[in-house]
């Protein structure tokens, strides 16, 4: 048998990789486990967050799947920091992960050139250091191109206090080979460890002792093709944990995993379990926890932020402690998962393994955490997968083009010790990269690549050409007699005439207080908020640009492949090290690795022009 | 681009310095300290001719050479400026520190070059020639950051940027984990004034570790006949074998260096302070209160046995200086309690007195406290400025444009100690905040 492209796994980043390559022509063949797995929420109900809901709209801005299925399967959705800057705004979306789990596997099977196989892949072939498929159950089949999205599948095991078990989440089968032959390939593999929460049954929590968490009604779904808003919502409750529940924890701590040696991987500050929280933080007094639905009108809450690892029994106790949580029963207990993954300084910003040719990778395999980074790696993978078919060179997304740049780039030019989040404060540009604008930056990209269809180029020319339009009516002068009413009803005074741009630059003035004044086509308040923002943030985005172009500069300067660091006798050893190991593209790109200097890149760009003579 | 600008000849003692610049803003900074006849506006000046004139920031008035490249006919590409001054590191220093203190920034080691090469300007042959060169020039650069960052001023600074990582992982987690954050106490504005503060008195300190590379003028001052000549002589006698005298240019002030406990002290031996009628007496007594204004330190002496008068003490308070107050001839007179006593005759007080005074120009000063390297204060004064953006914008902006302003404040600090802004911020998120699922 023989395809184009093989994907192995198909949670959140094998999907996106294997429909990106599927839709750009290729034959693909998708390899799970199971097919009860495929985009399977093996942790928390919901998409989005800080950051990553600008991760899930950049990827819908180039074609790609999450944001329609997040909103096919929404129950609740909410904007972050809304009263604080646009560009710190994010969504999240509560979704019924079964509804969500199904629709990406009805659009897998429904896509032509992808073909989804339930086995274990158990090894890679490779031939003269270019993969050449891959081994499912005992048999080889070939491909040009093969992607790892191994998520937390790779020899993992869970971890319940005394209890552990050699399998995947929530209960999944692991995939015991392929570690130890990616190993005898020389992958530098090694161990990361998560954690989940318990899930509980929803008819034995007292919901009237907690506070009752509502999503917003007034705002558009992640997908730039959803019309319309989110009317029909599922609230979420908030609890806290107390002095009870500390104690209980405290007295237990002999038995957690994490603290008596039983657990060796490294987890994510990120999402620290409930017993990391206590130990670390022991002056706070109470955690808050929020209870989310797992499905519609189901039976099974899931309890954010008591992630834990600890036995069955101090688990039950634990839990009971809450306000609200008194009679609850356990569907699943919390556990801790361990997994193999690799260090990501062994791939390139197109992700693709260097040692390996034509094989890439995304996702929780790649050191990251969450399902939007593993979706927004997933469609880069899968494109660089599709061009390297068609001998295209790989699409790498600038720190200042993306949160998706800036995803990757931080894990493979400075690499990751623990599993890898999304946060905004990891974005230099994070100004201009708001999640208002994502299809600005990426849909044109997206089309040329080849993912945006043409019902998404049409529907963007048009959002476009009126936020355009929009702009550009900003000049028109609003005469005194308007802006006085105006200004009088927020108890300022005004002594002129202004432009609409020069009102919304006052702090009071907002894009819904200009609408009239625009002419009446153009009165959409959504777009004239977005168009505002650029006016709002005026010369931060003018400061932000200046940084942007100096780093530009270094990022055109492309360096040549086979470049021999080693034996560069003017750059120090420990830049030498770096540089061969990193073997950064651009100039850019080797600037931000640790322990390299300004001076180092002025030596090495002396070479730079030997090099070229 | 912004502007650079750096020494580009050997630091120490040579013939000529030049100092030079490159950037859109490099002619206009350039103007605003040279004067020349022949140039009255920026119109005036002509690419590629080397044009005598004078370089003048109020306290200097030198005389050098100042040529403009205009772009792209320069190495850099970018407009550029020399200066070719007078040898001699304490001149150059200063006419590289003005241009900072206008808006340019200090090069990188290489920083020249990297710009050539943007601009497509290197050669083969210069290429060979400054990697060699820029490695050279950062080694000495490391080592030299080595020594300074092996003191206290390593922990001033390190405590700086952890006070300001604080203020910036604390806005940075509300904007992150706004759900969890609730509770958390906002003090970031305060913690980022008194790291403004703090900042700014670090840059004092820079000013008194010039002091040592540049030497402290110490004025004698008094009335005639208190022994203020013979003081100079116990003071230069005492340390004749480390005297070296510098020829003055004005001949009625008398002028000796030495150097104590390794700072170079400068002494003016003023006219002594009477009424008189003579014209040219009193003019020598004009110019010994101008000294004394002038100087860093005065050293004002009187005889033992007699206090100074109403007039004398208004004299002192007028100098706005640190002043030492002496009592000569303790030898003979005995001994006083106004100021130090001191016997200029006998030698008696002089090592004190001298102790005394490198204490007043820079305080209980060690050589590894101070922050003498301009690359250091660079730094400092872009961290100050950004620390300075980011207060004034502070009650009207959002906090992701202050951040804006506060990381460019921490880029600067974290330069000093080559660590990572953005990591830094981030692991003391989560060291000290209780986020995330």
């Amino acid at each position: 048998m023989k395809y184009d492209a093989i994907v192995v796994g198909a949670g959140h980043a094998g999907v996106e990789a294997a429909l990106a390559l599927a839709r750009l022509g290729n034959q693909t063949l998708i390899v799970t486990l199971s097919k009860n797995s495929v985009s399977h929420m093996a942790c928390n109900p919901n998409v989005g967050g800080t950051g990553k809901g600008h991760l899930v709209r950049e990827v819908d801005a180039l074609g790609g799947q999450m944001g329609l299925n997040a909103d096919s399967s929404l129950l609740q959705i909410k904007m972050l920091n809304k009263n604080k800057g646009a560009a710190v705004q994010s969504l999240r979306g509560q979704t019924d992960k079964e509804v969500y789990h199904e629709n990406m596997l009805r659009t897998l099977l429904s896509e032509k050139n992808l073909t989804l196989l339930e086995g274990e892949c158990e090894d890679i072939l490779v031939e003269d250091g270019k993969v050449a498929g891959a081994v499912i159950n005992g048999e080889n089949i070939f491909s040009e191109v093969v992607v790892l999205c191994t998520g937390v599948y790779l020899s993992s095991r869970t971890i319940t206090g005394e209890e552990i078990h050699e399998a995947g989440p929530y209960g999944f089968e692991n995939a015991k080979k392929l570690s130890a032959a990616l190993v005898a390939k020389g992958l530098p593999l090694r161990r990361f460890k998560t954690g989940t929460p318990a899930r509980v049954y929803a008819n034995s929590i007292d919901y009237s002792v907690m506070e009752r968490e509502d999503g917003d009604f007034d705002i558009n779904c992640f997908s730039f093709l959803t019309k319309g808003k989110l009317l029909e919502q599922v609230p979420c409750y908030l609890t806290y944990t107390n002095e009870t529940t500390h104690k209980i924890i405290r007295d237990n701590i002999d038995r957690a995993p994490l603290y008596n040696g039983t657990i060796h991987g490294v987890g994510p500050r990120y999402c620290p379990s409930i017993e990391d929280k206590i130990m670390r933080f022991a002056d706070k007094e109470r955690h808050q926890i929020f209870i989310e639905p797992e499905v519609k009108d189901g039976e099974l809450m899931y309890v954010q932020g008591m992630s834990s690892s600890m036995p069955k029994d101090v688990q039950e106790k634990m839990y009971r402690s809450v306000k609200g949580l008194e009679n609850v029963r356990f569907a699943r207990y919390a556990y801790a998962i361990e997994y193999d993954c690799i260090d990501p300084l062994a791939l390139t910003p197109a992700l693709e393994v260097k040692m390996i040719k034509n094989l890439f990778s995304a996702g929780q395999f790649n050191g990251s955490s969450g399902y939007e980074e593993a979706a927004a790696q997933g469609i880069m993978a899968g494109i660089n997968a599709a061009r390297r078919l068609k001998n295209l060179p790989p699409v790498v997304l600038g720190r200042d083009e993306a949160y998706i740049g800036v995803l990757i780039d931080d894990l493979v030019t400075k690499g990751t010790n623990e599993p890898y989040r999304m946060m905004t404060a990891r974005a230099e540009y994070r100004l201009s990269l708001r999640q208002d604008n994502a299809d600005k930056r990426l849909t044109p990209l997206g089309r040329e690549i080849g993912l945006v269809s043409d019902e998404r180029w049409q529907s963007f020319l048009e959002r476009n050409g009126k936020k355009e339009a929009i702009a550009e009516a900003f000049k028109i002068k609003v005469p005194l007699k308007s802006v006085e009413a105006l200004f009088a009803e927020k108890g300022e005074t005004a002594s002129a005439g202004m432009s609409i741009e020069e009102l919304l630059k006052r702090s009071f003035i907002s894009a819904k207080d200009i609408l009239p004044f625009l002419p009446e086509d153009l009165r959409d308040e959504d777009l004239a908020e977005e168009c505002a923002v650029d006016v709002k943030y005026g010369g931060y985005l003018v400061k932000e640009a200046a940084h942007r172009e100096e780093m530009r500069k270094m990022e055109e300067k492309k360096i040549p492949e086979g470049i021999n660091y080693l034996s560069m006798p003017n750059l120090r050893i420990e830049a030498r090290q770096k540089l061969d190991k990193i073997r950064p593209l651009t100039l850019g790109q080797a600037s931000r690795i640790s322990g390299v200097s300004p001076a180092d890149i002025a030596v090495l760009i002396t070479y730079l022009v030997k090099g070229n003579r | 681009m912004d502007t650079i600008a750096a020494i580009s000849t050997p630091v120490g003692e040579g013939a000529i310095g030049i100092v030079r610049m490159s950037g859109e803003q490099a002619l206009c900074l350039a103007l605003r300290f040279f004067n020349s006849p022949r140039i009255s506006s920026i119109e005036d000046v002509v690419p590629n001719d080397l044009r005598l004139g004078t370089f003048s920031d109020g306290a200097i008035k030198e005389k050098c050479m100042m040529v403009y490249f205009r772009a792209p006919h320069s190495y850099t590409g970018e407009d550029m400026v020399e200066f070719h001054l007078h040898g001699g590191s304490f001149l150059v220093k200063k006419v590289l520190e003005d241009l900072l203190g206008a808006g340019a920034r200090l090069a990188a080691a290489g920083e020249f070059t990297k710009r050539a090469f943007y601009a497509g300007k290197l050669t083969l042959d210069e290429a060979e020639g400054v990697s060699a060169m820029i490695s050279a020039e950062s080694e000495a650069e490391l080592r030299g950051a080595y020594s300074l960052m092996s003191g206290r001023f390593n922990e001033k600074i390190d405590a700086l940027t952890e006070e300001l990582t604080k203020v910036l992982s604390t806005m940075e987690a509300f904007l992150d984990y706004p759900e969890e954050m609730a509770f958390e106490a906002d003090d970031a504005r305060e913690r980022a004034l008194s790291v403004r503060d703090k900042t700014k008195s670090l840059l004092a300190s820079f000013k008194e570790g010039k002091l040592v590379k540049g030497g402290v003028t110490v004025a004698i001052v008094g009335k005639t006949n208190v022994g203020k000549s013979s003081l100079l002589n116990a003071i230069v006698g005492h340390q004749r074998a480390i005297v070296t005298d510098v020829h003055g240019t004005t001949r009625d002030i008398v002028d000796e260096t030495m150097i104590h406990k390794g700072v170079k002290l400068r002494f003016l031996d003023t006219a002594g302070l009477r009424e008189t009628q003579d014209v040219v007496e009193s003019i020598g007594i004009e110019r010994s209160l101008s000294a004394a204004r002038g100087a860093d330190v005065v050293v004002y002496v009187a005889e033992a046995n007699s206090a100074p008068d109403e007039d004398e003490l208004a004299l002192i308070r007028s100098f706005s200086k640190k002043v030492i107050l002496v009592s000569n001839k303790v030898d003979v007179l005995g001994v006083s309690e106004n100021g130090l006593n001191v016997s200029a005759k006998t030698g008696e007080g002089v090592p004190v007195l001298l102790d005394a005074i490198v204490r007043a120009a820079i305080g209980d000063y060690r050589a590894e406290d101070a922050l003498t390297e301009e690359r250091h204060a660079d730094c400092l004064r872009r961290a100050l400025k950004s620390l300075d953006d980011a207060l004034s914008a502070w009650e009207m902006a959002n906090a992701e444009c202050v951040l804006l302003d506060l990381r460019e404040s921490i880029g600067a600090l974290s330069e000093i100690s080559g660590k990572g802004a953005t990591e830094r911020v981030i692991n003391d998120v989560f060291s000290r905040f209780c986020v995330g699922k």
